[in-house]
């Protein structure tokens, strides 16, 4: 609770009034004191970018350290960095504003790291180059495939960059890269992200960080913050990656141990508060 | 009025079913001195080809690739990396099989 409101309900305000502001600088807070790896962020997610298997636009990881009967847990819920510096950007042969993927730096998805999924050639570059393994490409598979038939649910358009891609094989975003986008359509709307607003213990804060009287640039100024650098594990080494579902195994997508700092070179616009 | 609803269902089915496409859909080239070519991505990904075999090894997009030659493909790159006679059909021989009027 936050002075006598539900931390959703003054998350939502502060976006509906950072959409007013032209160019708002969106970051997320996750506090990680406060997760219990209950995953509703990672089902919610799935549940609105309708994504399908092979893809997890947020996983949380679980790490466990010391001995017993010192035994200490961590839970962090990893959705895309939206780096201010990003190493995906760099490697992209088709970048640039409106291409196939770019820093957006206009309008209401200023700072979100935008794909266009038209655009976007599906040969895998940012794939590996993102140090959170928060990129994959989308195979084209259904989770009710080899079932007597692919059920009409997964075939229900997601609404992704404020455009309906219904999921008839082989169309797009079908093998396109495909990651968090801070859920953009919902912004537009004055909506919370689907992470967010599915967080039973109110782990995420959300807002426009140049918004002084925000939550999340409040909570930032009382607590210390932390960025990840990188995330490591999973990688199968010597596999080769001439499938999306190869790739992903060599990359180790999505990822199992991050890795915390005071600062990254890639620029996170996602914070944590660690302890 | 029941007429002017079935002409719009129409025209809207024909309308997505037009911009159903895998990828980058039908890639024109324009050559001067010869007919011009469809490259169809619908044909290559319905034979299982993945978009890493050609992207971006072989070819970004159209507006980084607007010149393709033949002696290039000869020589093994561009669409001779495949059509070479041995993975697919050369392109050496008979021209019509891409180059339509």
């Amino acid at each position: 609770m936050y002075n006598g409101k539900d931390e959703l309900t003054v998350i939502q305000e502060d976006i509906r009034r950072a959409i007013k502001n032209k160019t708002p600088k969106w970051a997320m807070l996750i506090d990680l004191r406060r997760c219990t790896s209950c995953k509703a962020c990672t089902a919610g997610c799935i549940a609105e970018q309708k994504s399908p298997p092979g893809i997890i636009y947020r996983p949380v990881y679980d790490e466990e350290s010391g001995t017993f009967p010192k035994v200490k847990r961590r839970f962090t819920p990893r959705p895309c960095q939206q780096c201010d510096n990003p190493p995906c950007v760099a490697v992209c042969p088709n970048k640039g504003e409106g291409k196939a993927t770019w820093k957006s730096t206009k309008g209401l998805s200023n700072s979100i790291v935008m794909i266009n999924y038209t655009e976007c050639i599906g040969c895998g570059k940012c794939v590996t180059a993102c140090p959170y393994k928060a990129r994959g490409l989308d195979s084209g598979a259904f989770y009710t495939d080899n079932t007597p038939a692919v059920q009409e649910y997964e075939k229900t358009p997601n609404l992704e960059y404020g455009t309906k891609w219904p999921r008839n094989k082989p169309e797009l975003p079908i093998g396109t890269a495909r990651k968090c986008h801070f859920c953009l359509h919902r912004l537009k709307q004055g909506m919370v992200p689907m992470c967010v607003s599915t967080c039973v213990c109110r782990a995420n804060y959300f807002g426009d960080t140049s918004d002084p009287e925000s939550l999340i640039a409040k909570v930032m100024k009382q607590n210390r913050t932390r960025l990840m650098s990188s995330v490591k594990g999973g990688a199968k080494k010597g596999k080769s990656a001439a499938s999306p579902e190869a790739l992903s195994a060599r990359v180790g997508y999505p990822g199992k141990l991050p890795v915390f700092g005071e600062s990254a070179p890639t620029k996170p616009r996602v914070y944590y508060i660690l302890s | 009025m029941k007429k002017a609803l079935s002409v719009l269902l129409a025209l809207l089915m024909t309308a997505s079913f037009v911009y159903a496409v895998v990828g980058g859909g039908d890639v024109q080239f324009e050559p001067k001195s010869a007919g011009k070519v469809t490259f169809s991505h619908d044909t290559h990904v319905g034979m299982g080809k993945q978009c890493m075999d050609c992207h971006d090894s072989i070819y970004v997009t159209k507006t980084k690739h607007n010149k393709v030659s033949m002696a290039e493909m000869g020589k093994g790159q561009s669409c001779g990396v495949c059509h070479n006679g041995k993975q697919a059909f050369t392109v050496k021989g008979n021209c019509k099989t891409c180059h339509k009027n």
